[in-house]
């Protein structure tokens, strides 16, 4: 019986030792990031029966309780991911949002403005220098704006490049530390201080990639994707891995097609491109026909009436423009030889031009998961999604609508410009846009703005330069181009060497038209000058003849040198009925001012709007605005939900050290109880020992 | 709910960093008295800004338009006012040498004060606003009207386009009378006898055969080839007066030209006045008159308006209409057929509202009139051929010769004529009155509009300062009361209680 007193009383001496070494610890880690306190449960120890009364033997530690929810846990995840998807995309988002700040008063609405401004004042003096000094300072200021803004939003976006690489090596650096604490806890027995890294690195995780983490019977932890994907199973672990642009082919297996798709270009979209009709992918008759999406296959590209876009499959000559990318076929191995097998109907090819992040079963297989509009089968949280989003869906999106913009901007410009003539006539004369092919018809030639052109007839006034006098005013007759032989100017059917051939043939002896490295030139002969009476085509303006502004787009909209060096030739007038320009008329900078008001067109993946610049310029902003406005509120809401289960958790597991440190003072109590207790016991068998 | 540590020092620095994010987002507001500093803090009231903004900038524009048409037209209006005056003067000097009884040494004080006059209204048509000349249509460098010579025919058969031109210079009428009958450039010399003091004393000349060149004192007069010309006194005989005339230097509005742009060789012809050029395209084919489909152009086949119709190849278009024609038997028109109406622009014409814009100059000649070199002709003819008594500068600068070779008749005649150009003159100042009237009624609304806008725009962009300020001070507040109470939290939570 006694015996029993010295066992309950040890068994508290000892479990009261362990339960301060447990609060102690518990006080000491309060701090440490991922710790979770340890409880201690404990019960009676078994019950003995002496003469036929139970009595107990003591107070026995069952176990160390991680005091850690993991139901809790799953939706820290779900949330923890779906808030650090929106800090991501809010962050660069704001960006955007602070770069159209003050648009009204000192950003773009402003420069622009006050270019339709200065060819308002243009339009009061045409004949003043002054008036034309301060037009060109303007539109140097608009134009280094924008080119600026959209070298800010590429920066932007390779700065996100460069983040995506970073998360995705974190990541991949997380799943493979998981993948051995999964081996260390099947060979181990405490595993508690590993739970807490790992639950540590699941956070981590959770706020990198959206994951569903689920714990199996034997302490080993699957980590998957939430679109299924596994990430971590047992001791292996899988790998992200963010790779630049490529084709993904899914021909068919009984196709006969053994060559290769092949493009050139970037963008923000992905094109998916199916073959409906077989046949010769190198150009030669009967090619194969396809189509293509930019959403995976839900919607397909449709022409202006509606009906679906049918693309005939071609070679490196004839490169097909898609969008943002130029599409070609060829052989294996070798763009520039042309495919030698049939391509067959069905056959489908998925252009990623751009970089992408990737999920890897093993070497040759993989997924992409880079998020793709709205769709459930990609990456739908965490810091990595943000990321893609921003740059695909936003940012893209953003540098796409401002280069519309500038496109528009510059088109305008200049075919209202070229109908113009300014204070000097020419003499000689060199196109800005460069025609990559001179001997196919100008709407394939890829000039920057071919698709514009269309049929008509440019009129060239020739002068003699000593008197004055006009000596011919007519348009550039294109009979003598046979085929097809027809007087008018058709971008379909004329090449550049025809325009040139056919001025040489139109204004004998008075100018001479060449071709200069893909740009066209003009020369008047000597005694001679001209100006350009109209055009109805837009050759002009396609070619960089008699234009204002020079460039393919927001990345290098500038002014065109030949204006730049000499403002004489800003043409404010144009030639009259009488063959006359005039030093008071100001017909062209009249029209040129009133662009501020006209409802022009803006290109956009394939399809197009009509409004002002103002307009579109402010719609642009406002999408930037709600965006960002969107995804801060996104990010609060998200936030106030993840604090509260954070809380949730926190209050399970996280330390109090005041309640250590009572713990800690009645463990001491037991501990001085305990010895009293064999104290007494002593004192009692000391008691039996005395007895006689 | 159980508290952990962590929670108390999370939530701490949480409610400080809630609290001092609102004071610096109140103190921006205030700084830049602004609601409005990012799109995000208003998307669709930021594109509103934008638009309010854009639409300011460019009626600012155009009020800056409106004033400088007003100094144009302004100017025209006060000259046209002095002008009128001038015209008022020689009106009143012709009545008086139109009466009988005044003498020759009268006469020729009253043409004195007439050259004097003349050499006013012509300085008075070349007055330039910032270095530009008003009246000369778009040629704003040169100089509207220049001083020569001309000549009148007095001749029952003929006018003075029998006289082709005249050079030199003469500071008195030179009047020539004919002494022979015959034909200008005839088989046959013709006499003559001229004065240059007004009949007072004469010299004779000879006009030999097959010449058309007369030379007196100076002056070359260069005749018409095969005119007949009358002695004294056959029919009231032929009589040339060499007398002052005033060319017009600058631009006209007159002439419409038609371009066929890609060879089509019908006949086209334009009806109606246009002020600018407009492409016309032909959308089928066919034989003329028609049906015709066509589309037009007004801003150089950038734009296209289409569906129209016409029946009698009369394609209306504005300012007027484009009629096609057959042509020696060519007829047929065809798709993709274009043609460009290009007028003789010479309109200085400023945007005063994205609708209207002012013509703020004038084509000189169809204001005073005088003589003109039509663009591709070589030789001078009249201006406004249809209405002549219009013709200002011609009118006085015959009557001087009247008045200075004491042609009492003609002097009469002159008195209408004048009286008719005054009227035209007063006309066209009273039209350019109006357009100064209609810019201060365009200025009044433009600036309506822009204090319109500005009120909008506070409205989505001003923050209201007053409250700004109150929300930044209770903000301050809340901020410290922050700080001081996790102060006390942390005190708290210290060990010292234990």
């Amino acid at each position: 019986m006694l015996k029993n007193m010295y066992a309950i009383g040890t068994s508290l001496l000892y479990n009261s030792q362990i339960s301060i070494n447990v609060h102690g610890q518990n006080a000491a880690n309060g701090a440490t990031p991922g710790y979770r306190r340890r409880t201690i449960d404990s019960a009676a120890m078994p019950y003995i029966n002496i003469g036929g009364h139970e009595l107990g033997t003591g107070v026995d530690i069952q176990r160390l309780c991680r005091r850690f929810d993991s139901f809790l846990a799953s939706q820290q995840h779900e949330k923890g991911g779906e808030y650090s998807m929106w800090e991501a995309l809010n962050g660069n988002l704001s960006a955007m949002d602070n770069l159209f700040k003050d648009s009204a008063t000192k950003g773009l609405t402003k420069a622009m403005t006050d270019f339709w401004g200065d060819w308002q004042k243009l339009s009061e003096n045409p004949d003043t220098p002054a008036a034309r000094t301060g037009l060109l300072g303007q539109s140097k200021a608009l134009f280094n704006l924008i080119r600026s803004k959209y070298a800010d939003m590429r920066n932007q976006a390779n700065m996100i490049e460069k983040s995506i690489a970073q998360q995705t090596g974190k990541a991949n650096g997380i799943m493979k530390r998981l993948a051995e604490i999964n081996r260390h806890i099947a060979e181990r027995a405490n595993v508690d201080e590993l739970k807490d890294e790992r639950d540590l690195l699941l956070e981590k995780l959770s706020k990198i990639v959206d994951i569903k983490a689920v714990e199996k019977s034997n302490n080993q932890m699957t980590v998957m994707l939430r679109t299924g994907q596994t990430l971590v199973s047992g001791a292996s672990a899988y790998e992200f891995k963010y790779e630049g642009s490529k084709v993904v082919s899914g021909v068919l297996d009984g196709s006969p097609f053994k060559d290769a798709l092949y493009f050139k270009g970037s963008s923000n979209h992905e094109y998916t491109v199916e073959c409906i009709s077989g046949g010769p992918a190198d150009g030669s008759g009967g090619a194969a026909g396809f189509r293509v999406s930019i959403d995976g296959g839900a919607t397909w590209l449709k022409n202006a009436d509606g009906t679906e876009k049918t693309f005939a499959a071609d070679g490196n000559n004839g490169r097909i423009k898609i969008g943002d990318v130029e599409v070609w076929f060829g052989a294996a191995g070798d763009s520039a030889t042309a495919a030698s097998t049939n391509l067959g109907k069905g056959d489908k090819f998925i252009i990623k031009p751009k970089s992408n992040l990737y999920w890897y079963k093993n070497s040759s297989t993989f997924e992409d998961v880079t998020p793709r509009g709205d769709s459930m089968d990609r990456l739908g949280g965490g810091s990595l999604a943000g990321l893609l989003k921003a740059r695909d869906q936003h940012i893209g999106s953003y540098s796409k609508k401002l280069d519309a913009f500038a496109k528009s901007l510059i088109w305008e410009v200049n075919y209202a410009h070229s109908q113009g003539a300014g204070r000097k006539h020419f003499t000689s004369m060199l196109g800005t846009y460069r025609a990559e092919r001179t001997d196919v018809p100008l709407s394939r030639s890829k000039l920057a703005f071919a698709d514009r052109i269309k049929a008509g007839n440019v009129s060239i006034a020739v002068y003699n330069s000593s008197t004055g006098a006009n000596v011919a005013n007519k348009s550039i007759d294109f009979s003598s181009i046979n085929p097809p032989g027809i007087a008018s100017f058709d971008p379909a059917q004329h090449s550049l060497e025809d325009v040139r051939d056919a001025v040489n043939a139109s204004f004998p002896g008075q100018l001479t038209a060449g071709i200069d490295n893909g740009k066209l030139q003009l020369r008047a002969a000597s005694g001679m000058s001209f100006s350009f009476a109209g055009d109805t085509s837009g050759l002009l303006a396609g070619l960089g003849v008699n234009t204002f502004v020079s460039g393919s787009g927001a990345s290098d909209i500038a002014i065109n040198p030949m204006v730049r060096a000499d403002k004489g030739y800003i043409c404010a007038g144009h030639v009259n009925g009488a063959g006359e320009v005039n030093s008071g008329d100001s017909t062209v900078a009249n029209v040129l001012a009133a662009l501020d008001g006209k409802h022009v067109f803006f290109f956009l993946d394939g399809s197009s709007s009509k409004s002002t610049f103002q307009q579109y310029l402010s719609d642009l902003v406002a999408s930037v605005g709600a965006d960002t406005a969107a995804a801060d509120t996104a990010q609060a809401a998200g936030k106030g939900q993840l604090k509260f289960l954070n809380e949730r958790q926190e209050a399970l597991g996280g330390v109090n050290v005041k309640e250590e440190m009572i713990q800690m003072k009645r463990d001491q109590q037991n501990f001085q109880n305990a010895s009293k207790m064999i104290e007494i016991a002593n004192e009692m068998f000391d008691t039996l020992l005395a007895l006689k | 709910m159980r508290i952990s540590d962590n929670m108390i020092y999370g939530a701490t620095i949480e409610t400080m960093n809630q609290s001092l994010n609102e004071v610096i987002r109140l103190g921006l507001i205030q700084s830049s008295q602004k609601k409005l500093l990012y799109p995000s803090d208003n998307p669709a009231g930021m594109g509103t800004a934008l638009e309010l903004h854009a639409q300011n900038g460019s009626i600012e524009h155009f009020m800056e338009n409106v004033k400088t048409a007003q100094g144009w037209l302004e100017l025209g209006d006060k000259i046209l006012g002095e002008a009128s005056k001038t015209v008022a003067k020689i009106q009143t000097l012709a009545q008086q040498a139109s009466t009988e009884t005044y003498t020759n040494e009268q006469r020729a004080s009253i043409a004195k004060q007439l050259r004097e006059l003349l050499g006013t209204l012509v300085n008075q048509a070349n007055t330039r606003f910032a270095g530009k000349s008003i009246f000369a249509g778009h040629k704003v460098d040169a100089t509207a009207f220049d001083q020569i010579l001309g000549a009148t025919v007095l001749d029952k058969s003929l006018d003075d386009g029998a006289v082709e031109s005249v050079t030199g210079k003469a500071p008195h009428t030179i009047t020539v009378d004919f002494t022979n009958n015959g034909v200008v450039g005839g088989g046959t010399d013709l006499g003559y006898r001229y004065s240059t003091d007004g009949g007072k004393s004469w010299k004779n000349g000879t006009l030999a055969a097959g010449r058309q060149k007369l030379n007196v004192e100076g002056c070359t007069v260069t005749l018409k080839n095969g005119i007949n010309v009358k002695d004294l006194n056959t029919d009231g005989g032929t009589r040339i007066n060499v007398r002052p005339a005033v060319v017009y230097n600058g631009d006209d509005s007159d002439g419409v030209t038609v371009k066929s742009l890609n060879g089509s060789s019908l006949l086209t012809t334009t009806l109606g006045h246009f002020d600018q050029n407009v492409v016309v395209r032909v959308d089928n084919t066919g034989t003329v008159p028609g049906p015709v489909n066509y589309s037009y152009s007004l801003d150089g086949g950038s734009t296209w308006t289409s569906g129209n119709v016409s029946s009698n190849a009369r394609l209306t278009i504005p300012g007027g209409a484009l009629v096609l024609a057959s042509n020696a038997g060519a007829n047929t028109f065809s798709t993709g057929s274009q043609f460009v109406v290009a007028p003789n622009t010479a309109d200085i014409r400023l945007s005063i509202s994205r609708t209207q814009s002012v013509t703020v100059n004038n084509v000189g000649k169809d204001v005073f009139g005088g003589l003109y070199r039509k663009p591709g002709e070589t030789a001078l003819s009249k201006t406004m051929p249809d209405k002549p008594d219009r013709n200002l500068f011609e009118t006085v600068a015959e009557l001087i010769g009247f008045v200075e070779s004491n042609d009492v008749k003609s002097i009469g005649k002159s008195l209408e004529k004048i009286k008719t150009s005054h009227a035209h003159l007063e006309g066209v100042n009273g039209t350019l009155g109006a357009r100064v009237n209609l810019t201060d009624f365009v200025l009044n609304s433009l600036d309506t509009r822009k204090s319109n806008n500005r009120t909008y725009l506070a409205n989505i962009e001003s923050a209201d300062l007053a409250t700004v300020m109150s929300d930044l001070e209770k903000q301050k507040f809340i901020y410290s009361s922050v700080l001081k109470t996790n102060k006390d939290i942390l005190e708290l939570n210290s060990l010292s209680i234990l």
